[in-house]
């Protein structure tokens, strides 16, 4: 599900947006530093504050998250459902890695620190290159 | 309710975006543009274009709870509001000016930060048909990454 077009944009180069909502109906945008590729159906989200996103996802595990690919600049939307959190391990660790050039890159280090990774089985996903004029 | 500070907040280049969901609670992002506040400062307009706004349009008519966040690309500073859609309408000639100009706003932040062509497809986003949607703003919060990120300001 996860195509070589779409790679790119799981690199952490355009920040990515999130959509949740609690139980009883109230939705939540925020943007997230870093949509993860874990295999073929899966992403993992990085949780750096334990914001209102994951306390949304600890009642409702339905995400949507918009990437950008970062040359192109095509957006696509990621419907999404929780089937894990993990605090330690590899997948742990790559983010973590990938996490600390991201704030390096944006001037965050002092501010992003990994506290686990959200991963995401892929619903769907929505190509919304038709958003945009191509000259 | 929407203080000076936080209106000062508006007039830089801003990414905007709006989450809302349907009744099953599935949850849907849609990127907006342009924000306008009422003269009480309770209530916000910002403008959907229908080509990115569908899902979104019909999960207001069915539950009107909407969040909208706007981040600085310059600095980071992010708010999020939220509240309850009071009308959606078709914009106007003059409020499609106030979505164009956030658009152009992005333009110099977009191309730096990623490169010609990017901020040539920023520019090219298509905003006609566009929907204005006022909502009543409820609750405030801090999204800037960092400690304070989630902390309500009103």
């Amino acid at each position: 599900m996860i195509t070589e077009e779409l790679l790119p944009c799981l690199q952490g180069i355009v920040p990515a947006t999130i959509v949740t909502t609690t139980k009883d109906l109230m939705p939540n945008a925020s943007i997230v530093s870093q949509v993860f590729p874990v295999d073929d159906t899966h992403v993992a989200i990085s949780n750096q504050f334990f914001s209102k996103t994951f306390r949304n996802l600890q009642e409702n595990p339905h995400a949507q998250v918009q990437v950008q690919h970062p040359e192109k600049f095509i957006p696509y939307l990621l419907n999404l459902k929780l089937v894990r959190i993990e605090t330690s391990g590899d997948l742990f660790e790559s983010m973590e890695m990938q996490l600390e050039a991201i704030a390096s890159m944006t001037g965050m280090s002092d501010v992003f620190k990994l506290q686990s990774c959200y991963v995401f089985k892929i619903l769907s996903i929505e190509d919304f290159r038709h958003a945009i004029e191509w000259n | 309710m929407i203080t000076e500070e936080l209106v000062e907040h508006f007039n830089g280049p801003m990414s905007t975006s709006i989450g809302t969901c349907n009744l099953d609670g599935i949850p849907n992002f849609a990127r907006v543009w342009g924000v306008q506040i009422d003269d009480e400062r309770k209530k916000m307009t910002i403008f959907l274009p229908e080509v990115v706004g569908k899902v979104a349009i019909v999960n207001l008519k069915e539950n009107p709870k909407i969040a909208y966040n706007i981040a600085d690309m310059a600095n980071f500073q992010t708010r999020q509001y939220k509240g309850t859609v009071i009308e959606i309408r078709t914009a106007t000639h003059e409020e499609f000016e106030i979505a164009d100009e956030m658009c152009k706003n992005g333009l110099v932040p977009v191309g730096e930060f990623f490169g010609v062509d990017q901020a040539n497809a920023w520019k090219n986003y298509i905003k006609t048909p566009l929907f204005a949607i006022t909502f009543e703003v409820e609750e405030i919060y801090n999204q800037t990454p960092g400690k304070f990120a989630g902390t309500r300001l009103i």
